[in-house]
């Protein structure tokens, strides 16, 4: 409703030349002079609005011409930072997936690191207190092979348990940053 | 008589109307929400000035874009102005456009046909 009205109060000085006018042709009592006189000013500014309508539609569709062209330059603009950003998701996954099987490569290593200590340690735990205890009470032999056996059998799923527990906690960390 | 200035927003242009210089001038951005309401007091101020105007009037419209209400208050100012011409005071308008900036020229060139007072095209050529 506002709008309205400040649109028409663009051509408020026309609208009340107007109404002026109709006034002066309701009226029968008016000179032939003047009438011609009023006639001639309402040509006036009728010669004078027609150069105004040229020109405001001229203006505007030139406006229109402008927003069209930056519209279609945004839908470009747009268009092209959606596949920007699709590229950009793919190369971010290529990139996690890069990442987590480093992660799983260093864990990896670290647990067999891990692995190899606790068969030292069992080795030696076995070779130097177990066997000789053994041995003596029991008298066989065979069961330091037994032992050693035990831990050959051990090392993979005490790998397989240390590398999915250093997974584990690497996946929180990178979760919690 | 005072001076008629308001500095140029986002939306709406800079207007600088002293009668002490000789060159008043219209620059910026004329977009605002209502054009009536804002050129109105300029256009009061200019009833007054047409009555008392300098001997010379140099008039610089240098907008880089302008919505289609403000155009019609454009022409209600050149209307002012036209009066000042007729009561035989020179009044020159000066429109600026940028080079590369064709519908502003174009725009120039309309306001130039209807407007019955000197109308100068002027170039801004760019570093």
């Amino acid at each position: 409703m506002a709008k309205n009205f400040t649109q028409s109060d663009v051509f408020q000085a026309e609208i009340d030349f107007l109404n002026e006018v109709r006034v002066l042709a309701e009226d029968d009592n008016i000179p032939a002079d003047k009438v011609k006189e009023n006639y001639k000013l309402l040509c006036d500014k009728y010669d004078r609005l027609i150069g105004e309508a040229k020109l405001l539609t001229s203006v505007s569709d030139r406006l229109h011409a402008k927003l069209n062209e930056a519209n279609e330059k945004l839908k470009k603009q747009s268009d092209e930072i959606n596949k920007i950003n699709d590229d950009l998701k793919v190369n971010n996954q290529l990139l996690q997936d890069t990442i987590d099987q480093l992660v799983k490569a260093k864990v990896g290593r670290k647990a067999s690191s891990i692995v190899l200590l606790i068969a030292i340690i069992l080795f030696i735990i076995s070779e130097g207190v177990l066997e000789p205890i053994v041995e003596e009470r029991v008298g066989n032999t065979s069961i330091g092979f037994i032992f050693k056996l035990g831990i050959a059998v051990l090392l993979k799923p005490i790998d397989v348990l240390v590398e999915r527990y250093m997974m584990r906690r690497a996946l929180n960390k990178r979760n919690q940053d | 008589m005072d001076a008629y200035y308001l500095e140029a927003t986002p939306k709406t242009p800079k207007l600088d109307f002293n009668p002490d210089a000789d060159t008043f001038l219209i620059s910026g951005r004329s977009i605002p929400e209502n054009s009536i309401e804002f050129y109105k007091p300029l256009l009061d101020w200019l009833d007054k000035y047409v009555h008392n105007p300098l001997e010379s009037t140099i008039f610089e419209i240098k907008l880089e874009y302008f919505n289609t209400s403000s155009s019609k208050c454009l022409v209600e100012i050149f209307r002012k102005l036209e009066k000042i011409h007729d009561s035989g005071n020179k009044v020159t308008i000066e429109w600026y456009f940028d080079e590369e900036d064709e519908d502003m020229e174009e725009s120039g060139e309309d306001f130039k046909e209807i407007i019955k007072i000197p109308f100068k095209m002027k170039e801004i050529k760019e570093d």
